[in-house]
C-alpha cells in the first residue's frame, strides 16, 4: 500500500467515485437546461413554396441539407442532411411528397412532407452516365388527379407516381444521352417538355412526352450561337437559353408537332435598357408559361418569350434581383423584385405580361443588412410565391442575401431571419461577458419578470412540490408551462454579464463568409455582428487585449493575409465595435518564394499597464524576410526581442514531404533551423504508393499541467515528459491509395505502413517514432501533457484503431521528500536539453470513425483529462484518459488485478475501447456535417465549455470529474434554510423548557 | 443562644443558572461516584516501610504494560487497511498512550518528604507508554498515512517551466 497524504486519497477516491458511474449522464428533465443545438441548413440554392396540404417552405442548401421550414416564425420543421459533398440540384414540391435531385443528378429522391422522412428513391444513371448536375432534370406533371414525377436522365425519361414512387413507365429519349444540359418542365397541353443541350452545340433538342411516356412529338431549334450549358430555361409553353459568351438571350416558342425551327436571338445589351451593365446575366426559373425572369449584373428583368422575333422586356428595375415568374392569386403572371437599400430591403411584385405593379415597392424596414465597409449585402436569390396565411393573400418572398442570411418578407414586413452564415463557422473564440455594472445590471433587472409574477410563479412551483409529495394534480398543466417559462426568463444563465465561476461567456465565431458573430452562451442569442464580406479574407480569431480590471472591454482580433502582408483587425468583444486595423508588412527577402507569411502567437501576452496584449510574429514565406511585430509597439517590440532567442516556428512543405522548423536571427530575420524529410517523394517510376504527411499535431498553448509526476500502482513516481513544443506528424498513404493496384502483383510487398513520429518542434529532435503495419489514413490526433492519441484505419483489422502514446522523463530521479517538504521545486526543461525518454504506446480498436480529435483541458488541470471523438455522425464522444492509458494492466480472464494494479486505478486491457452511452457529450442530439469543436475551461476546475460546430452549433457544458466543486442547481437552498430556521427555534424552546423543569425540580 | 445563620438567595445575579435553594446539592442527587479517584499514590498511606512504597511505585509504573500490549495486539488484529474499525483502534492506541504520558505527573506525584525515588518508576510508566504511541506511529505508516513517500507530495509539484516556445502558424 503506498503512503499517500489525505489529499492524495480524497482525490484518489472522488476519482474512483467518477469511475464507477462514468461522467456525463443526466437526467431528462436537465437535458436542455445547460446545452442547445442550433440547427441551420446553410446558403440555400433552391427553395420551393407549397400552399397545400399546409404552407410550408421547402429548401435545399449548397451543404446538402434539404429541409421544411416554418413560414410563420422560420423554425426548422425537419431537415435531412445528404452525404458529404452531395447537395441538391432540383427541388419540387409534389403535395405530399418533396422531391430532390442529388448525386450529381443521378438519385431522385421523395421525401415526406410533413415528416421529412424519405419515402422512397430511384436511382436515375450511373455514376458516370452524367456530364454533370445539369444533365439531370425534374418536373411535377397533373395526370389526372395525380402528380407524376417526370426525371430525365443518361437518355430517357422516367415517369413515377409522385406519392408511391411506382415506376409508371420509361421513354428513350435519345437526344438527351450525352447531353450537357437538361431541362424538364409541365407542358401547358399535358405531358411534359424536355429540351437538351449538347456540349457546346448551338442546337437545342426538345420533345414532348405524354403522361402516359410516349414521346409526341421531337423539335430541334437552332440557334445562331453556341449555348451555354447552365443557362437553359424551359417553361410550359417556351424555352430560353443564353449564348455561351453570356450576351445573347435565344428564345423560342413551343408548339407541338415535330420538325425544326430556330431560336430567336437578342444581344442583351439591346434588350435591356442602355447603360445597364450585363454580365453574370443568368435566367431564373419559373413555372410561368412564356414570361420568365432574367438578372444580369446591373438588375434583373421580367421577359416575355418568344414573341415575335424573340423575347421583350417587360419590366426592368436596376439593381434588383429577381424571383422566378410565379403565378399570382388570380392568375396573371408575375415576377417578384428585391432591391438592397439603406432604408431596408425594396421589395415590388410586377406583372411579368405589362410590367405593371401587382404589389406597390414597399421598404422593409430593418432589413438591410450591411458590410463594415458601409456597402450593402447584396439579394443572391430571391423566391416568392402567392401563399394564402391567416386568411390574408400575399405574396411570400425569400430572399437569400449574399451573407447567407435567409429572410422571409410578407406583405411589406420582415417575417423572420435566419443566420444561415452560423453553418459555415470556420473558427470559434470563447471570450468573457462584461462585468457587471449598475447599468447591464439594471437593464437586466428591467426585463426580469414582476415581483407579482414571481410570486405568482414562487406560488405555483409550490403547488407542484406539493403535488410531487401527494401526488395529485394540483397544478394545471397551462400553470406548469408558466413555470417553465418562468424559470427560462430569470434563468442565471442568460444574464448578460460574466459570472466568478466563469460560466457565463460568449461565443465569437467567424464565419467562411468573412462575418464575425458573437453569441451569448446562456441561449444562443445574438450580441452582435460585423460582416466584413469574403473579400476581407479573414482567417483567424484570436484574443488581443485582455483588461486586468472590470471598466475596460475584452478585445479579439481577426486575422487574414496576404502574400505581402497580414492585416489583423481588432473589435471589441462586448460591443462589436472595430477599434483599429492593423497592417503588418511581410517583407520577403528576393527571389523567395509565394506564399502567405505565418502568423505565430508570443507565449506570453506582454504586461502593458492596464492589459494584457497579445502580441503575434508575422513571418514572411521562405526565409531571410524580416518578421515583423502585432502590435507595432515598444512593448511589443521589446517583448518579441526578449523572446526570440527561444523562439521557434514550424512549417509543413507538403510537397517535399517535410516539417521544418525556423527560428529568427539577431536582425529578426527568418532562417532555417532544421528539417525532417518525413515523406520522400518517391522516385520516378516507382511502383510504391507515394507516402505523405496525414496529419500534424501539435499542443494547445497554454494548457495548464495538474501535476509534472504520475503515482504509479507501487507508489513510485514516473515523472511525465512535459514538453509544449512536441509535434505529432503521421505520414502514410491515405484510406484508399491502393485502390487502384491489384492485389496480385505487389504481394510480396509489405502493405501500407503508418509511421507516426513525435519531434520536438525548437530542435527537430526526434524524440519517438513508431509504425503501424497496415494501417492507412486518414488520421486524426491530439497532444495533451505527455500524451499524444491518434486516430486511424487498420486496413487489417478493417476496424477504426486509436493508439496512444505516453512519455515520460526516464532519468534517475535524484528527488527526496525533504526536497519537496521543505523548499520549492523551481525546474526548467529546455528543448536542447533532452533526458532519456521512456514511452509507451498501445494500440486500440474503436468503433468511431472521426472527423477530428480534441482534449478536453479545465483551469488547472487536475480533473480527469477526456479525449473527445469528433464523429462523422456528428456526435462528440468523450473517451477517458484512463481508457487510453498503455499501462493499461494485462489481467488473465477469470482473475483479479493484482494490488498494485488495482491501485492505479486504471482498467484492465481491453482490445476494444468500449461504447458507453452516457459519453455522448451531443447527448442525444446530433451535429450535422461537425468540423471542430472548442473547449474553454470555466473559472471552476471541475466545469469547461464544449461548442461544437459544423452545419449546426452545439454548446455545453463538460464535467469529466462531475461536479466536485460546487452544489447541484437544483440545491435544495429552500430546505437547508428551513432546517437551519427549524433548529434555531427548537433551541430556543427548549431552552425555556429546560430552565422551566430545572425551576419545577429545585424550588417546586 | 444559638447563632441563626440567615441565608439569602439571589435570583437576579446569575441569569443563566437556576439558583440553588438553601441545602441544595448537586452531587448529592447524582449516583455516589466511585471513589478510586482519591488517588493511588496518595492513598497508599505512609504507614508502610519506604522500600515497599518503593516497589509499589515501580509496580505502578509496569502496571500499563499489559493495557499497551493489548492497544497493540488490538491495532495489529485490525489491520493495516482503511475501515471504520482500524481508524478507530488506531486513533485510541495514539490517544490513550499520549495522554497518559502527558498525566503522568499527577500518577506519579513528587513525594513531599523526598524519600521516595518518584523520577524512575515515571520514566518506565512513560517509556511503555511511548511504546505503545511507536506501535501506533508504525500502524499509521503501515496505513499509508504518514506524507514519508515522494508520491505523498506530487500535488505540492509544479510543471516545470519551458525555456523555449515553438509555434505553428495561426493561418494554417
Amino acid at each position: 500500500m503506498p503512503a499517500r497524504c489525505p489529499a492524495a486519497i480524497t482525490l484518489a477516491l472522488l476519482l474512483l467515485a467518477a469511475w464507477a458511474s462514468p461522467g456525463q449522464a443526466i437526467y431528462a428533465d436537465q437535458a436542455g437546461q445547460h446545452d442547445w443545438l442550433q440547427q441551420h441548413v446553410g446558403r440555400v440554392s433552391l427553395a420551393a413554396f407549397a400552399a397545400k396540404p399546409r404552407a410550408r417552405l421547402f429548401v435545399a442548401s449548397r451543404a446538402g441539407a434539404v429541409a421544411a421550414l416554418s413560414l410563420k416564425d422560420g423554425s426548422l420543421l425537419w431537415r435531412r442532411v445528404l452525404g458529404e459533398g452531395d447537395a441538391a440540384t432540383a427541388l419540387q414540391a409534389a403535395g405530399a411528397r418533396v422531391l430532390t435531385l442529388s448525386g450529381g443528378g443521378a438519385q431522385l429522391t421523395a421525401w415526406d412532407a410533413a415528416t421529412g422522412a424519405a419515402v422512397w428513391a430511384a436511382n436515375l444513371a450511373g455514376s458516370s452516365d452524367l456530364a454533370g448536375p445539369d444533365a439531370a432534370a425534374l418536373a411535377v406533371v397533373a395526370d389526372g388527379k395525380r402528380s407524376l414525377a417526370v426525371a430525365v436522365a443518361a437518355g430517357s425519361a422516367k415517369g413515377f407516381d409522385a406519392v408511391t414512387g411506382e415506376l409508371l413507365w420509361t421513354a428513350s429519349l435519345p437526344s438527351t444521352k450525352s447531353a450537357a444540359a437538361v431541362k424538364a418542365a409541365p407542358a401547358a397541353a399535358g405531358g411534359a417538355w424536355v429540351a437538351s443541350l449538347q456540349p457546346g452545340a448551338s442546337r437545342l433538342a426538345v420533345d414532348l412526352v405524354s403522361p402516359t411516356g410516349e414521346l409526341v412529338s421531337s423539335i430541334v431549334l437552332g440557334a445562331g450561337a453556341q449555348l451555354s450549358s447552365t443557362q437553359l430555361l424551359l417553361t410550359e409553353a417556351a424555352v430560353a437559353a443564353l449564348s455561351a459568351d453570356g450576351t445573347q438571350l435565344c428564345s423560342a416558342q413551343l408548339e407541338q408537332g415535330g420538325g425544326s425551327g430556330s431560336l430567336g436571338c437578342q444581344a442583351l445589351a439591346s434588350l435591356l435598357p442602355p447603360g445597364t451593365a450585363t454580365e453574370g446575366a443568368h435566367l431564373v426559373a419559373g413555372t410561368c408559361s412564356q414570361h420568365a425572369a432574367l438578372r444580369v449584373a446591373g438588375g434583373a428583368a421580367a421577359l416575355a418569350l418568344g414573341s415575335g422575333s424573340g423575347a421583350a422586356v417587360t419590366a426592368f428595375v436596376p439593381g434588383a434581383a429577381a424571383s422566378g415568374c410565379f403565378r399570382g392569386a388570380a392568375g396573371g403572371q408575375q415576377v417578384a423584385f428585391a432591391t438592397p437599400s439603406a432604408a431596408g430591403l425594396e421589395t415590388r411584385v410586377l406583372s411579368a405580361a405589362d410590367g405593371t405593379a401587382v404589389e406597390a415597392p414597399v421598404s422593409v424596414a430593418g432589413l438591410a443588412p450591411q458590410r463594415v465597409s458601409g456597402k450593402l449585402v447584396g439579394v443572391a436569390e430571391l423566391f416568392a410565391a402567392p401563399l394564402n396565411m391567416g386568411g390574408s393573400q400575399a405574396v411570400s418572398q425569400l430572399a437569400v442575401f449574399d451573407d447567407d442570411s435567409l429572410a422571409l418578407v410578407r406583405g411589406g414586413a420582415q417575417a423572420w431571419l435566419r443566420h444561415e452564415e452560423l453553418a459555415s463557422i470556420r473558427d470559434l473564440l470563447f471570450t468573457d461577458l462584461p462585468a457587471p455594472t449598475p447599468e447591464n445590471e439594471a437593464q437586466w433587472l428591467a426585463s426580469q419578470p414582476s415581483l407579482r409574477q414571481s410570486l405568482a410563479a414562487q406560488l405555483v412551483a409550490l403547488k407542484v412540490q406539493a403535488s410531487r409529495v401527494g401526488s395529485l394534480p394540483l397544478a394545471s398543466p397551462e400553470e406548469l408551462r408558466q413555470l417553465e417559462r418562468h424559470k427560462a426568463v430569470t434563468s442565471d444563465k442568460l444574464r448578460p454579464t460574466r459570472d466568478p465561476d466563469g460560466f457565463r461567456k460568449q461565443l465569437v465565431v467567424l464565419t467562411a463568409g468573412g462575418k464575425v458573430l458573437a453569441l451569448h452562451n446562456g441561449d444562443s442569442r445574438l450580441l452582435w455582428s460585423l460582416d466584413f464580406g469574403p473579400g476581407a479574407g479573414l482567417r483567424k480569431l484570436a484574443l488581443w487585449r485582455v483588461p486586468h480590471d472590470v471598466q475596460h472591454d475584452i478585445e479579439v482580433v481577426a486575422l487574414a493575409a496576404s502574400p505581402d502582408s497580414v492585416t489583423a483587425t481588432v473589435m471589441n468583444a462586448h460591443t462589436g465595435k472595430i477599434l483599429q486595423t492593423l497592417t503588418a508588412p511581410a517583407s520577403q527577402a528576393a527571389g523567395a518564394a509565394d506564399g502567405a507569411p505565418d502568423v505565430l502567437p508570443l507565449s506570453q501576452p506582454v504586461h502593458d499597464g492596464t492589459a494584457d496584449q497579445h502580441v503575434f510574429v508575422v513571418a514572411p514565406a521562405g526565409t531571410d524576410g524580416a518578421a515583423a511585430v502585432l502590435p507595432d509597439t515598444p512593448a511589443a517590440r521589446a517583448a518579441f526581442v526578449a523572446a526570440r532567442p527561444g523562439f521557434a516556428f514550424w512549417r509543413v512543405d507538403e510537397v517535399a514531404g517535410a516539417v521544418r522548423g525556423y527560428g529568427f536571427t539577431e536582425s529578426g530575420a527568418v532562417e532555417e533551423r532544421w528539417s525532417a524529410v518525413l515523406a520522400p517523394p518517391a522516385p520516378a517510376g516507382s511502383s510504391a504508393t507515394q507516402q505523405r504527411i496525414l496529419a500534424l499535431a501539435a499542443h494547445t498553448p497554454g494548457e495548464a499541467v495538474g501535476s509534472p509526476a504520475r503515482v504509479l500502482g507501487s507508489g513510485e513516481l514516473k515523472f511525465k515528459y512535459l514538453n509544449p513544443n512536441t509535434l505529432l506528424v503521421a505520414v502514410g498513404e491515405p484510406r484508399g491509395a491502393r485502390s487502384g493496384h491489384s492485389g496480385g502483383d505487389d504481394s510480396a510487398a509489405a502493405g501500407p505502413r503508418l509511421t507516426v513520429t513525435l519531434l520536438d518542434a525548437v530542435s527537430g529532435r526526434v524524440l519517438f517514432s513508431q509504425t503501424h503495419e497496415d494501417a492507412t489514413g486518414p488520421v486524426h490526433a491530439v497532444l495533451s501533457e505527455n500524451t499524444a492519441v491518434y486516430h486511424f484505419w487498420g486496413s487489417e483489422a478493417h476496424r477504426w484503431q486509436v493508439a496512444s502514446v505516453e512519455l515520460f522523463d526516464a532519468s534517475p530521479t535524484t528527488l527526496r521528500v525533504s526536497d519537496l517538504a521543505f523548499s520549492e521545486t523551481n525546474t526548467t526543461t529546455s528543448s536542447w536539453d533532452v533526458p532519456p525518454i521512456e514511452a509507451g504506446a498501445q494500440t486500440f480498436l474503436v468503433r468511431h470513425a472521426v472527423r477530428g480529435l480534441a482534449a478536453t483541458r479545465s483551469a488547472r488541470g487536475n480533473t480527469a483529462k477526456q479525449v473527445m471523438l469528433l464523429t462523422t455522425t456528428g456526435q462528440v464522444y468523450l473517451v477517458d484518459r484512463r481508457l487510453l492509458d498503455p499501462r493499461r494492466p494485462i489481467v488473465a480472464p477469470g482473475q483479479k488485478p493484482t494490488p498494485q494494479q488495482a491501485a492505479e486505478g486504471l482498467p484492465p486491457y481491453q482490445p476494444e475501447l468500449p461504447l458507453q452511452g452516457p459519453m455522448f457529450a451531443t447527448l442525444d442530439r446530433q451535429v450535422a456535417r461537425l468540423s471542430g469543436a472548442a473547449v474553454e475551461a470555466a473559472v471552476l476546475e471541475s466545469t469547461m465549455l464544449l461548442a461544437a460546430h459544423g452545419l449546426d452549433l452545439f454548446y455545453t457544458r463538460l464535467t469529466p470529474s462531475r461536479s466536485f466543486d460546487m452544489v447541484p442547481d437544483d440545491f435544495p437552498y429552500a430546505l437547508l434554510v428551513l432546517i437551519l430556521g427549524g433548529l434555531t427555534v427548537a433551541t430556543v424552546v427548549l431552552k425555556f423548557i429546560t430552565r422551566r423543569t430545572a425551576v419545577k425540580a429545585k424550588w417546586l | 443562644m444559638a447563632e441563626f445563620r440567615k441565608w439569602t438567595v439571589q435570583h437576579d445575579s446569575e441569569r443563566s443558572r437556576i439558583a440553588d435553594p438553601p441545602g441544595f446539592d448537586a452531587a448529592a442527587a447524582r449516583e455516589q461516584a466511585d471513589g478510586s479517584s482519591s488517588g493511588r499514590a496518595a492513598g497508599t498511606g505512609s504507614k508502610l516501610p519506604l522500600a515497599k512504597r518503593q516497589e509499589a511505585l515501580q509496580h505502578a509504573a509496569t502496571a500499563p504494560f499489559k493495557q499497551v500490549a493489548m492497544l497493540c495486539f488490538m491495532m495489529w488484529m485490525s489491520g493495516s487497511t482503511l475501515h471504520l474499525f482500524s481508524i478507530m483502534t488506531t486513533l485510541s492506541g495514539i490517544y490513550q498512550p499520549l495522554s497518559a504520558i502527558l498525566n503522568a505527573k499527577t500518577a506519579f506525584p513528587p513525594d513531599p518528604e523526598g524519600e521516595l525515588d518518584t523520577t524512575l518508576p515515571r520514566l518506565t510508566y512513560c517509556a511503555i507508554h511511548g511504546l505503545g504511541v511507536a506501535f501506533a506511529v508504525y500502524k499509521i505508516n503501515s496505513m499509508g498515512l504518514l506524507p514519508t513517500h515522494l508520491s505523498d507530495w506530487v500535488s505540492s509539484m509544479r510543471p516545470p517551466a519551458v525555456l523555449e516556445h515553438a509555434a505553428g502558424s495561426l493561418l494554417r
